[in-house]
């Protein structure tokens, strides 16, 4: 697992139920345990760790971009980092 | 025929305890622990206001969940805490059907302070780009009664109300009406506050109300008012419906009156509090000699005790020498949204003990308050029916009147 995705899984994985002991990247979001009020607490803890800023969800329609499952997560996160290095 | 309004559970938590019995003892030993003392929950300038009247030994853990505590405010803890126990005093059974046909009047001056500074001191101190996604449900002033509507199931009409110190008086007013008009069968009704914070203190400074002494309503020395925190919440119902339960009957609501001074800001006018004293008499179909206590406003600045003095007399005219008027701010402190409410609990458990709670620190006589204040010590006294008044800045007044069930 890479640096990014460590630091996610310790992020998501505040919000999952509490029989959830690992994450893998095909998880649904809301089968682990997290509804709508727990995914807002999840972006902003991610803008807070990573300094990104998630865009809107209109913005984020329009990109492609899903929080449906951890991997939808992972990639967003990987995307926004990038473009914030380049 | 007026439909008959009690009180069947009360709750409370303030610099005089933590509850219901806690605040008994306090209000009316003698050996009174000092409840106003040094501010604790932030540090003041040198130049600022040192003193307050907090709560006591709280510590929020022991009673709300991380993530309870990232959705609700000190203030609506406080909300949430006092309607516990009010609701299991008054042991009683919110089912479906009575969840449609109960109410939530939760009063506050100014709700989440607490979480309107952490927010602006993470903006303009902190940089920070995002607020916590729950910062503004947290902060709202209408959070609490959401709270306890949520927690309790209850799905009839639920708000907020406010008018500075008699947010709770304009509460118990409203709730009352509505119990009146059968909209309801129960109403849960209260008000919270907690803004002991440097902001907000900061604020109350420019005022220049705020004593760095005491609390010391009528005295001639007194200083000003001492801001304290805390919740008080009570349960009211139809008197059918606590009779239909075989609930435990505190006392009866038995007149309401509001009104407003159309004056000043800050500064009282006595014919606005006539007005509201009048109306909750006449409300009451009682005279002004069948009361017996009063518990003032009292807020112990220099204005408010005159001119409520003066009301009081033109009220009551002959009587008012014959009345016990205490102000139990020297006790909470001034409890601001919550105060009415905490100060209807006080007159409740007044009428029960038949004693008056006193005015504290009370230490010099002024000839511009020349009433039976009940001061420094409590009194024994046949209380059948007592008034609790509010006055508030911006002239917004309650007097509500409470009476001893049989």
């Amino acid at each position: 697992m890479n640096n990014i995705q460590t630091r996610l899984e310790g992020i998501i994985s505040e919000y999952t139920r509490d029989d959830i002991t690992q994450l893998s990247l095909q998880d649904n979001l809301a089968d682990v345990g997290i509804d709508s009020l727990g995914l807002v607490e999840i972006i902003f803890d991610i803008e807070e760790n990573f300094d990104i800023n998630i865009p809107s969800e209109a913005e984020c329609a329009e990109r492609g971009f899903s929080f449906a499952s951890y991997e939808d997560v992972v990639h967003i996160v990987t995307t926004l980092v990038k473009e914030k290095e380049k | 025929m007026k439909v008959r309004i009690v009180v069947t559970g009360m709750g409370c938590i303030s610099a005089s305890g933590n509850n219901v019995q806690e605040f008994t003892n306090n209000l009316f030993d003698k050996e009174n622990g000092n409840t106003i003392l040094p501010i604790s929950l932030f540090t003041p300038d040198l130049h600022m206001t040192k003193i307050a009247a907090e709560v006591k030994n709280y510590t929020p853990e022991s009673y709300f969940s991380a993530t309870d505590r990232k959705q609700i405010d000190r203030y609506a803890q406080f909300a949430l805490l006092t309607t516990d126990e009010a609701i299991k005093d008054a042991g009683i059974e919110i089912n479906e059907s009575l969840a449609k046909r109960s109410c939530v009047i939760h009063g506050t001056s100014i709700g989440g302070q607490e979480t309107i500074e952490h927010c602006y001191q993470q903006l303009f101190e902190a940089g920070k780009k995002r607020a916590h996604p729950f910062t503004v449900p947290k902060l709202l002033p209408s959070s609490a009664a959401s709270q306890i509507s949520i927690k309790y199931g209850i799905k009839g009409p639920a708000f907020s109300t406010s008018s500075a110190c008699s947010s709770s008086g304009h509460a118990i007013a409203m709730a009352t009406l509505m119990l009146r008009s059968s909209l309801v069968d129960m109403a849960i009704v209260g008000g919270a506050e907690a803004c002991i914070t440097k902001g907000n203190f900061y604020a109350w400074d420019g005022l220049r109300v705020l004593s760095n002494d005491t609390c010391r309503p009528f005295s001639a020395n007194r200083s000003g008012l001492v801001i304290g925190e805390g919740a008080a919440t009570l349960v009211l119902e139809t008197l059918e419906h606590a009779l239909q339960r075989k609930a435990h009957i505190y006392a009866e609501i038995i007149g309401i009156g509001m009104s407003s001074d159309a004056h000043n800001i800050v500064q009282p006018l006595s014919e606005g509090a006539e007005m509201a004293m009048s109306a909750a008499l006449i409300d009451a179909k009682i005279q002004p000699c069948d009361i017996q206590y009063i518990n003032a406003h009292g807020s112990g600045t220099l204005q408010n005790d005159r001119v409520e003095t003066q009301a009081l007399h033109q009220v009551f005219g002959e009587h008012a020498k014959e009345l016990k008027v205490s102000s139990t701010k020297s006790s909470h402190g001034h409890v601001l949204g919550a105060g009415a409410a905490v100060e209807s609990i006080a007159t409740i458990i007044a009428i029960n003990k038949q004693q008056c709670p006193p005015t504290r620190n009370y230490q010099q006589a002024d000839p511009e308050c020349d009433l039976d204040y009940v001061v420094n010590q409590a009194q024994e006294a046949k209380i059948t029916q007592a008034m609790s008044n509010s006055f508030a800045f911006g002239g917004l007044n309650t007097s509500l009147i409470f009476k001893k069930f049989s």
